[in-house]
């Protein structure tokens, strides 16, 4: 009597690698736009701790109009389709986006209520916050319901582009922003937009104390 | 007492004195610690606080346009401004604050360069500066207290020279700035005669 062959079960093995990888590699496409979609819905990590700190000291219910991130990838995508158009302005708005590294956006409505907060403890409680995760606010400004709030990181290197987060927020409207800016490209920016215009007005502007 | 608590109380208390120098010696020459001013439930409220790295950041952008303006931008380590709306809840509090800064730059050997004191609960304003020898200073606090109702406080700390700051006044106009000079210059004649 002659022994059962043993290919059979060793072939059944090498197929399931096989279809595995295939699968893998069918779904990788969904699964790398589901990530891409994930990252490009929600907020960045810091801006994220302010606003969340800003809707507490507030003390309201806050809905979600818009909220977007743009990294490094999608704005160079941005700027190869911007070589196809062609207007007088473009080259503004190619030194505009050379000189934001990413950018995390959220616009946020106030549903109800909440006009009894305090504005020193949304002061104090963010800047708390904040200085936890290594940033010092640079500005703070309030006026009647106006609020700005923004925020830089301590260990600035000056020869890097500068993180910044920002929180705008009014009577109905909250606005954060985070966003990496480059020195150089945002000072040609200035210097071919704006140069003549801001120097004549601070030229004419009377400072008085 | 016996060795061992006494040798811990000894290390412990000198720790705690070597603790005290080093954070006092981290505020800077020309720097005036007023501490956290928060804003008041309903008058307005502005804070600006520029590190070393952020005017670094500002001279760059500043460099191609304005090159004097960047170089000045440059010697600079910090600046403050607060700027106070004053209602009943803070009134007293904030201008006892202020007042409580100009005694203390005068017993710390700032020089007052400026007075303002208008009539009738006007214009009230004083600039201070901390010298380094003849033709710089290391610091420059401004204290307003203004009819409108505002509490205003500067503090701009770094290596800056007369020249600067005649070329920053003349360029934006400010004319109490103008003074600070005239005075650094009259005190430096004073001081050759």
């Amino acid at each position: 009597m002659n022994p059962a062959p043993q290919v059979a079960p060793a072939t059944r093995r090498r197929v399931w690698p096989w279809v595995v990888f295939g699968a893998g590699l069918c779904l990788a496409p969904f699964l790398l736009l589901g990530v891409a979609a994930i990252s490009c819905l929600t907020l960045d990590r810091d801006v994220r701790v302010l606003r969340d700190h800003v809707m507490e000291a507030t003390d309201t219910a806050w809905d979600t109009k818009i909220q977007m991130s743009i990294g490094r990838l999608t704005l160079g995508a941005i700027g190869q389709g911007l070589r196809l158009v062609d207007h007088k302005d473009m080259d503004d708005a190619r030194l505009a986006l050379h000189s934001v590294k990413q950018a995390s956006v959220g616009v946020y409505e106030r549903r109800a209520g909440g006009n009894d907060w305090s504005r020193e403890q949304l002061f104090a409680a963010t800047d708390r916050a904040m200085r936890n995760r290594g940033w010092t606010r640079m500005v703070g400004a309030a006026e009647k319901k106006e609020t700005v709030l923004a925020y830089v990181q301590d260990d600035l290197d000056e020869d890097e582009p500068f993180e910044i987060c920002v929180a705008v927020l009014n009577g109905k409207e909250m606005v954060v922003v985070s966003t990496t800016i480059d020195a150089t490209a945002l000072g040609d920016l200035v210097a071919r937009h704006a140069g003549d215009e801001v120097k004549r007005h601070l030229r004419s502007a009377k400072f008085r104390f | 007492m016996n060795t061992p608590i006494r040798f811990t109380l000894a290390a412990a208390t000198l720790s705690l004195v070597l603790t005290t120098v080093t954070s006092a010696s981290e505020i800077e020459t020309g720097a005036i610690d007023i501490g956290q001013l928060m804003p008041a439930a309903k008058g307005h409220f502005v804070e600006i606080n520029l590190s070393p790295a952020m005017l670094k950041f500002a001279a760059r952008i500043a460099a191609r346009q304005e090159p004097e303006t960047a170089g000045l931008i440059r010697n600079l380590k910090s600046i403050r401004v607060n700027v106070v709306g004053l209602d009943d809840s803070d009134r007293s509090a904030t201008i006892e604050k202020i007042e409580g800064v100009r005694r203390k730059l005068e017993t710390q050997g700032w020089t007052k360069m400026v007075t303002v004191r208008e009539k009738n609960d006007g214009d009230n304003v004083d600039i201070h500066v901390m010298q380094r020898g003849e033709e710089a200073i290391d610091g420059l606090v401004v204290t307003v207290l203004d009819k409108k109702g505002e509490a205003v406080f500067v503090n701009i700390v770094g290596n800056i020279n007369a020249d600067q700051i005649a070329q920053i006044a003349d360029k934006f106009d400010l004319e109490p700035l103008r003074k600070v000079h005239l005075k650094i210059e009259a005190k430096k004649k004073a001081k050759d005669v």
